[in-house]
């Protein structure tokens, strides 16, 4: 079984991104699952869909444009508010991958 | 250089804005040689485009920082606002948030430095810990209970 990989997205492409990665990397690990992410800006996104054949995008600063892939909201997933509810949206689009 | 620092501690801050904030805590960063000149503006243009308040569990607080280029070496501030501050929220840009902590984040490398991130994202996650930071009237109180951090 192949990886998910996912492109975390930020502010600053540092920080928050960095926290999100980690926080997702134990949610996958704990479901069986493997993660292989990316950390970028927003302005990132453009260059790292095209070049990283991403499965979803999650990102704590608006991304314009996901290119067609799953766009999921995680600001609240990094706080510990909502969790539930973003890990049921993270399995379900992981659930339709062919891995 | 040490991660915490008493002396990046602001308590009572009489702080208007989140620029107010930020600029109080990159005056301090930079006085004792974590940053470079210029480092609070970068905040605060960054933060305008990219806030970093976050909804806590009974507390809202804020993260401003930025990337690592007018920085020298990493930090955690803490300013306690006398009352609560506004800015927006990560992600959310129309939600306001009124925070009660703010804590600006100096990161060199953010690989490097994984793993404080992460504690800091326990340490945001616990409303119970952020809420005796808050209510802290020592500073020593305060790099206690920040010290996981450093581990």
């Amino acid at each position: 079984m192949r990886p998910v990989r996912i492109l975390s997205v930020c502010g600053s492409g540092t920080v928050s991104s960095a926290m999100l990665t980690s926080k997702l990397t134990d949610v996958l690990e704990e479901r069986g699952y493997e993660l292989e992410a990316e950390e970028v800006a927003p302005g990132g996104v453009p260059l790292a869909v095209q070049n990283g054949n991403y499965d979803i995008i999650a990102y704590t600063s608006p991304v314009e444009d996901g290119f067609g892939l799953p766009l999921l909201n995680a600001t609240g997933f990094l706080v510990g508010m909502d969790e539930d509810e973003f890990v049921e949206e993270l399995m379900k689009e992981v659930s339709k991958l062919k891995l | 250089m040490a991660l915490l620092d008493e002396r990046l501690i602001t308590l009572d801050a009489d702080v208007e804005t989140a620029e107010d904030c930020i600029l109080l805590a990159a005056g301090l960063f930079e006085k004792y040689g974590y940053v470079k000149e210029g480092y609070g503006q970068a905040v605060v243009e960054r933060e305008e485009v990219y806030p970093t308040g976050l909804p806590g569990k009974g507390i809202n607080i804020a993260i401003p920082h930025t990337n690592n280029k007018l920085v020298n070496a990493p930090a955690v501030g803490v300013v306690i606002p006398r009352k609560p501050i506004k800015f927006s929220m990560m992600g959310m840009k129309d939600n306001v948030l009124d925070c009660e902590l703010i804590l600006p984040l100096v990161v060199k490398d953010s690989h490097q430095q994984i793993e404080m991130l992460k504690r800091m994202m326990k340490i945001i996650q616990d409303g119970e810990k952020l809420m005796q930071i808050k209510n802290s009237k020592d500073k020593a109180a305060i790099i206690k209970q920040l010290e996981s951090l450093e581990e």
